[in-house]
């Protein structure tokens, strides 16, 4: 993959993850603690959240084209690394207090969950890509007989 | 080599004939340019020699220094080499989709998404060939001519 397809990839999922943290951070705050209040800076979390996610972006990126296994065994360490920056980027001096053990799990599982549904919209794109593509395929067969 | 053109009438049949002191690869390329050029290419099988229809190829692929052309059923090594062959074959048809194929787009019959933003074209006969990232741009490009 060229670096400028991995920047590319990377802005787009960007406002992918601000969405779906934004979510991650309502569901897990509603049953946590459903009467805090914030102020303004807790809008400014889920952009900073999606930027920190995005740093290990950069184990997926390679010169020549990687195998299935090598693929998918650098996303593992994608998702190891996402889980190791955003755990004290939420958590800060708390992380590792046995009182937040359920939210810990809640935002480490959160994470996982948003992982698999950035992947899986990703794949959707691509599968739209590829029908688009056998779509001027036929099209193109048809003009070439 | 001298070259020599001479018009002649339409009750005569079009030919091309190379008088050499030598067959060699020089004046073996020139006869493969010519019979590319009437939708040729000639490939060896079990040691016979055949003179293969540009349209029963599915796919070119080099592999150690060997080029070999796939049709639906049989696999024919040839003596020229890729970049050659790529060469020969513009518009007509074949593509570059990685560094060591070439396809025949119109022996296509769907593309599909595989992992890391490649596509797997999948062939008339059910063979599935990966479509390289770097080379999708040029695949899109043609497929609107």
């Amino acid at each position: 993959m060229q670096l400028k397809d991995m920047l590319l990839k990377a802005l787009s999922a960007y406002f992918i993850l601000v969405t779906l943290i934004t979510a991650a951070v309502y569901i897990i705050g509603i049953h946590a603690d459903p009467a805090a209040s914030f102020g303004y800076e807790a809008f400014a979390r889920p952009l900073i959240y999606a930027a920190l996610s995005l740093l290990p972006i950069v184990v997926t990126f390679s010169s020549r084209e990687l195998s299935i296994k090598e693929l998918l065994f650098r996303k593992l360490i994608q998702l190891i690394l996402i889980e190791v920056i955003m755990l004290p980027a939420v958590f800060q001096e708390n992380l590792f207090q046995k009182k937040h053990l359920a939210e810990t799990i809640s935002v480490s599982a959160s994470v996982l969950v948003i992982f698999i549904i950035v992947n899986v919209i990703d794949w959707i794109r691509n599968n739209a890509s590829a029908k688009k593509l056998t779509e001027e395929l036929m099209r193109y067969q048809e003009k070439g007989q | 080599m001298e070259v020599l053109i001479r018009q002649i009438t339409k009750e005569r049949p079009e030919q091309v004939e190379i008088r050499c002191y030598e067959i060699n690869d020089s004046v073996r390329e020139i006869a493969a340019f010519v019979k590319s050029r009437q939708g040729q290419i000639t490939g060896t099988m079990d040691g016979s020699q055949y003179e293969i229809p540009i349209t029963d190829v599915l796919y070119i692929e080099s592999v150690d220094n060997k080029t070999f052309l796939y049709c639906m059923e049989q696999v024919y090594e040839t003596k020229q080499k890729l970049y050659e062959l790529e060469e020969l074959l513009y518009g007509k048809h074949f593509l570059r989709i990685s560094k060591s194929m070439l396809m025949n787009l119109m022996k296509v019959k769907s593309i599909k998404p595989a992992l890391n933003g490649r596509f797997t074209a999948i062939l008339q006969n059910g063979e599935e060939i990966i479509i390289s990232r770097k080379y999708v741009p040029e695949l899109k490009k043609a497929l609107k001519k």
